[in-house]
């Protein structure tokens, strides 16, 4: 007879207990969680400013619900008209609530890798339910204390306490429906980004349209429109009704009792959305890869190690190498051109780093209504774009060589490679890119704009260098500062960029050469900085003061790249695992 | 859409093995990962599950687990369909070539989620959660985030909760990969006391002494075919009449010899002659 193995047999037990699991789920989920948010000094320091900001928007909040308290039960104001708008406020943020939740599980919450690939250990529908149950505790984490802030508050003012029971309620019901509504359906949409073929080959550039296309909305204000569109008509909707619930009892609100029921009641679509987030965490999880596509956190997990296993990299095979790179490496030797195509190669296939050579321009995007508004290009867009092109340069390809090499770096270490080649080649692969674009982009802005013909081509004559100046200086400040390990760009993406203080440094120097030539140019800038001096100090600054500083300052920034290229050699060849970091 | 023919448990019954697979193929798009595979791996046997990189033994040990679907096929798990999932995760115990753990919790942790979510009572785990830790050495850093754990360190911990809530069969992909001499002889004194008290081991990995050590039958999988299968001394003496003697041998040769054919069958007059 074979021997009991003390695993319980009847489904009964597990089906009682399978809540009790989700709990469990949940919870760890949770204290994985608050692990990784207090993992390193810059995530608590991040965590204690979004405190403090939140602390301040719920006393600023809670000043406003006691003062609005007391006028109403002073009888000063009647919001009775104005309920409908109330609802419609708090349906729009139910809608966003529902939105977060959808891109968050979209993104890692809804993953293969959430589950911590412990499927075969319990039921799908166990894992799934706590995942999205530790998503309505997050959310709760986050604003059911300003609510009850707000609603003790406001009971003070209006002089009854029911209001901190409804509104604690509904924040309650609020955070449960909208993640019950998104965190299904974040599944689902991330099963078609990552499980649909057409889509996954093509969900980069998708990503990059959608996000773009945020970026627009939020700048041409469009976005504010649809939102203010929609909360008229979210008001009649029964996620408008939570209102009812918020407010009922409270005295001078005409609020609707049954409205405030069926708010209630809408926690029953917690049961549909179990069987739905099951469903799709099932389809999901358990569904084939689609192989050849780009990198996928949770393809590791899932998809199959043997034959079919990793990405394929289409096209060329064997020992024949890229037309440009032989074409380079008879201009600068093989090792260089490696290096070079190296560079190009992880850009194309890791496009989720260049969104941060972009960034600034999701930052000018904001402006663009503006100048297109104000009838031409300003004269200060041209230096502007050349400023954001060569921060681009250096976020693509210099400012962080060390780290781009990942695990190859012992072996090109010990690959026989000199620091002048190494460090070249990077400075190389970015100028060869960027020389054009930094004579293009702001040579077409400067001729829009009303410049004068001497300083368009002052100006189209200086780009290459300013560029070059900007990738020697970024290539040292990269090499002293490198980081290794990954970021995560999207919910499934992630990718090694460099670190805070490369960022921090290369954009200083950029941004104080260019202040520092403003000053030494313009005679007009230095008087305005030195009457700002003036007032700061207990002397007097002339503005030939100013300019002294800022001529020597400029012949400092102006040597450094020289300084900085020097360094980077040096630093490639006595660098170990331990000194990079690595 | 209708399951793969028998997968959702309404072809054959099983006749009651641990492990046993009929037909068992995994496709993808145009890849064959694993074909018309055939186990039957009675109670308490150990059995050593070989093959060369790619060849589709993962593939296989995700079929058995139910993490992945079947192109055909059938497969149970202690008489239980793999489709029937809930049902065949209760007899099963997994550890996969990178074990499943959350590098933020500590290794106590882990181990006591694993075992709440596989209905250990809390006092039957930790007390088995403390003996496991002592048998592995681990007891000493059963507190510290995992994330501070070597390579040999997470190995174990994945090897005590795939066997925590001593299920009938289990499946350990690579498990003495990355362990050193001391833990290596510890796991296998393990997947002996397993097989001891009747529990089915499916043993994957590439080191043959291992499994020449422990192994009842052999079964050599390549290019997703199942090529040899028996007993290692059966295995050997056949294959003594060659030019092997040892596992390795046998596993090279049986596996060489599959791809010369594959290669033959693959030429113009093969083609020609199908």
């Amino acid at each position: 007879m074979r021997p009991d193995h003390g695993r319980p047999d009847g489904e009964s037990t597990r089906r009682g207990h399978w809540i009790g699991k989700s709990a469990t789920v949940a919870r760890v989920q949770l204290r994985r969680i608050l692990r990784q948010q207090v993992a390193s000094p810059w995530k608590i320091l991040i965590l204690v400013f979004l405190f403090g900001l939140f602390g301040l928007f719920t006393l600023g909040g809670a000043w406003l619900a006691y003062t609005l308290g007391g006028a109403l039960a002073a009888g000063e104001l009647n919001v009775s008209g104005q309920l409908d708008l109330v609802r419609g406020g708090v349906a729009t943020v139910w809608v966003g609530l529902t939105g977060m939740a959808t891109v968050r599980a979209a993104g890692s919450r809804g993953s293969h890798e959430a589950t911590g690939g412990l499927l075969w250990v319990t039921e799908t529908r166990v894992i799934a339910t706590g995942l999205a149950l530790a998503e309505v505790v997050g959310v709760l984490l986050w604003i059911l204390l300003p609510a009850i802030a707000l609603s003790v508050a406001f009971a003070l003012g209006v002089g009854s306490p029911i209001p901190v029971a409804t509104v604690g309620l509904t924040t309650l019901l609020v955070a449960t429906t909208s993640v019950a509504v998104g965190y299904p359906l974040g599944v689902g949409v991330r099963h078609v980004l990552t499980r649909f073929p057409f889509v996954k080959r093509y969900r980069t550039a998708l990503v990059v349209l959608g996000f773009l296309a945020y970026f627009g909305a939020i700048s041409t204000g469009l976005l504010n429109q649809v939102v203010a569109a929609l909360v008229r008509p979210l008001s009649l909707t029964p996620m408008g009704w939570f209102a009812d619930l918020a407010l009922l009892g409270t005295p001078g609100i005409d609020t609707s009792p049954l409205r405030a029921v069926v708010a209630v009641a809408m926690l029953a679509v917690v049961v549909p959305s179990v069987i739905a987030t099951t469903r799709v965490a099932n389809r999901h999880w358990f569904a084939d890869p689609v192989l050849g596509g780009s990198g996928d956190d949770e393809e590791e997990a899932s998809q199959p190690a043997d034959r079919v296993g990793g990405p394929r990299t289409a096209g060329r095979t064997g020992t024949s190498r890229p037309r440009f790179e032989r074409f380079l490496a008879r201009w600068t030797g093989r090792p260089t051109a490696t290096l070079v195509t190296g560079a190009y190669r992880r850009a194309y296939r890791a496009p989720a780093k260049l969104l941060y050579a972009a960034m600034p321009l999701f930052f000018l995007i904001g402006y663009v209504p503006d100048i297109l508004g104000g009838g031409g290009i300003p004269p200060f867009a041209p230096v502007l774009l050349l400023l954001i092109v060569t921060w681009g340069a250096g976020v693509a390809f210099v400012l962080n060589p060390l780290g781009d090499q990942g695990n190859v770096l012992p072996a090109t270490i010990l690959s026989g490679v000199s620091g002048r080649t190494f460090v070249g080649a990077h400075v190389l692969a970015s100028l060869l890119l960027v020389v054009p674009l930094g004579i293009i982009v702001p040579g077409a802005a400067a001729v829009a704009s009303p410049l004068d013909p001497a300083a368009t081509l002052l100006l189209l004559a200086a780009s290459p260098l300013v560029v070059t100046m900007g990738c020697l200086t970024g290539v040292g400040i990269g090499m002293a500062a490198p980081r290794f390990s990954s970021v995560r760009v999207s919910g499934s993406t992630q990718v090694v960029v460099p670190s805070k203080v490369a960022f921090a440094g290369y954009s200083v120097y950029l941004v104080a050469t260019a202040v520092a030539g403003l000053l030494v140019a313009r005679e007009g800038a230095r008087e305005v900085v030195a009457l700002l001096l003036t007032a700061l100090v207990p002397v007097s600054v002339p503005a030939r003061a100013v300019l002294a500083i800022a001529g020597v300052l400029l012949v400092v920034l102006l040597a450094t790249p020289i300084a900085s290229y020097r360094y980077a050699v040096r630093r490639f060849e006595t660098v170990t695992l331990e000194s990079a970091g690595a | 859409m209708p399951s793969p023919a028998g997968t959702d448990g309404t072809g054959p019954a099983s006749s009651g093995l641990a492990i046993e697979t009929d037909g068992l193929t995994k496709r993808y798009g145009d890849v064959d990962a694993v074909v018309d595979l055939d186990l039957a791996i009675d109670h308490g046997q150990i059995y050593g599950f070989l093959g060369p990189n790619g060849s589709g033994k993962t593939t296989t040990m995700r079929l058995l687990t139910t993490l992945l679907t079947p192109s055909s096929g059938q497969a149970w798990i202690d008489g239980v369909p793999v489709s029937d999932r809930p049902r065949a995760i209760q007899r099963l115990g997994y550890l996969p070539e990178e074990p499943p753990i959350f590098d933020e919790l500590t290794g106590r942790e882990q181990l006591r989620y694993v075992a709440d979510l596989s209905d250990v009572p809390a006092a039957v785990a930790d007390e088995r959660i403390q003996d496991y830790l002592e048998r592995f050495d681990l007891a000493e850093d059963a507190d510290r985030r995992i994330e501070s754990y070597s390579k040999g360190m997470r190995q174990k911990l994945g090897i005590v909760q795939a066997v925590l809530d001593e299920p009938p069969v289990v499946l350990l992909d690579e498990p003495t990969s990355g362990l050193d001499p001391r833990a290596a002889r510890a796991v296998k004194d393990l997947i002996g006391d397993l097989a001891d008290r009747e529990t089915t081991i499916f043993l994957s990995t590439h080191i043959l002494p291992v499994v020449d050590e422990l192994a009842d039958v052999v079964g050599v999988l390549s290019d997703g075919r199942m090529v040899a299968e028996d007993d290692p001394v059966e295995l050997k003496s056949r294959a003594e009449a060659g030019t092997s003697s040892t596992l390795e041998d046998v596993f090279l040769d049986v596996t060489a010899t599959h791809e010369e054919a594959g290669e033959e069958s693959d030429t113009p007059e093969a083609a020609a002659g199908r």
